[in-house]
């Protein structure tokens, strides 16, 4: 069934037509949710959170494109997690002086798979991979980050440096573990 | 760094994470109970507005029916049954046809001794306007003025035109069932007063009107809804012709 098709049933509330669209996006959004939270109970009680919200909201949605669609549930659903992450106070914030630029040292990252750098993202400390999720994967900008999350330009910066750090360490690491297991 | 080389890096941590469809090893999600805990908080659909629909046609269905149905109709045209009082043996008998043209003062009445046997279709004149008439000579030279011709039997009934402000009709509107008013029931008519020329022409041309409207009465939409057939009354009269 069309994108479009499915929009203009749930909008009507036909619950065959919201358990499609539940069908088609839950293991994606449910991954999106992981990437910000701890566990995965957590992750689905957030995922089920926002779906209500995006069947609630579709009546004032109006449809362009299908990535359109897509993106306005994902704004949706990572909105879910930041304000949960608020509500528990789950930022782990570093002084601003601390914040420097790690540089962009990727390697090793060609050699990972995407199941390998998801496995990765969850390891991370939750205020790293907060920042670094919107920065590096949703597109956000410093600004924007510090608008949403109610910190300044600089702790973000700083957040992602070392999320990024931490991220190389975790690379060479299970570089290491790779090589140590084909000896 | 610059934007450039910041776009490229994120887009090496962006594509393959974005693109992952498939739940990694490790991680565990059940699609199923967090489904099912979702469809109970989701609003149901109202069929209440529907409902509301159905209930307000309805009731407009009804309420229309209802004044089609129950509108007073047409009156419908009570029975002439006047007549002189029987003292001597009838000796003229008119059939209804005759009878009705006498009404039109255009044919005149052959006189005969017969009694009248007369079957008479829903045709209506008052207890007050039944009379018998006798035709005086000054009413005669008024028809001859007016080019009308009277009827040689001067106890043909007449409608006779009266005032329009109060008609009192003995069947005024008549329901399925006619009454019968029979000849000893009217009592002693009082003596006819002589017409004028104006009270000729009134009468003719009620007469006249009379006719137009009794025409579609017959064919009213509600009878034939009903499934009535129009009421047809036979009445025997007697008729003193003298």
């Amino acid at each position: 069934m069309e994108l479009l098709q499915l929009i203009r049933e749930c909008k009507q509330n036909r619950i065959t037509a919201q358990k499609w669209l539940y069908d088609r996006f839950a293991v994606q959004f449910f991954l999106l949710c992981r990437r910000y939270l701890k566990t995965d109970a957590e992750a689905e009680e957030m995922l089920q959170n926002g779906f209500l919200k995006v069947f609630q909201h579709l009546p004032q949605f109006t449809y362009s494109t299908d990535a359109g669609f897509v993106a306005w549930m994902k704004k949706i659903m990572v909105n879910e997690c930041l304000q949960e992450l608020r509500k528990r106070n789950s930022f782990f914030l570093v002084p601003e002086t601390a914040a420097a630029d790690i540089g962009s040292q990727n390697d090793g990252l060609d050699r990972l798979s995407a199941q390998e750098i998801f496995k990765l993202l969850t390891v991370m400390p939750v205020g790293y991979r907060t920042v670094f999720n919107l920065f590096a994967i949703e597109g956000y900008s410093h600004v924007e980050i510090a608008a949403m999350l109610n910190i300044s330009v600089n702790t973000s910066k700083s957040q992602l440096s070392k999320a990024r750090k931490t991220l190389q360490e975790l690379i060479e690491k299970n570089d290491y573990d790779a090589a140590r297991k084909a000896k | 760094m610059t934007t450039m080389q910041q776009e490229k890096q994120n887009n090496q941590w962006a594509e393959p994470v974005g693109s992952l469809q498939e739940l990694p090893d490790g991680f565990q999600f059940n699609s199923q109970k967090v489904w099912n805990e979702l469809e109970q908080q989701l609003p149901v659909p109202s069929k209440k507005s529907w409902t509301v629909y159905y209930a307000a046609a309805s009731v407009l269905v009804i309420a229309l029916s209802a004044l089609f149905f129950l509108q007073p109709s047409q009156p419908e045209r009570s029975i002439i049954v006047a007549a002189q009082p029987a003292a001597q043996p009838l000796k003229s008998a008119i059939k209804i046809e005759q009878q009705e043209a006498v009404a039109q003062k255009t044919i005149p009445v052959k006189k005969s001794d017969n009694i009248a046997a007369v079957k008479h279709k829903a045709v209506s004149v008052s207890k007050d306007e039944a009379a018998i008439v006798t035709i005086p000579a000054e009413t005669k030279e008024l028809a001859a003025e007016i080019d009308m011709q009277l009827p040689a039997n001067p106890l043909v009934l007449e409608k006779k035109a009266l005032p329009k402000k109060n008609p009192t009709p003995v069947i005024a509107k008549t329901g399925p069932k006619l009454k019968i008013i029979y000849l000893n029931e009217l009592g002693v008519m009082p003596p006819p007063e002589p017409l004028n020329k104006q009270e000729l022409k009134q009468m003719v041309q009620q007469q006249q009107s009379e006719q137009q409207e009794t025409a579609p009465a017959k064919e009213n939409l509600k009878q034939v809804l009903y499934f009535k057939t129009i009421p047809r009354t036979t009445t025997s009269t007697s008729i003193n012709n003298q």
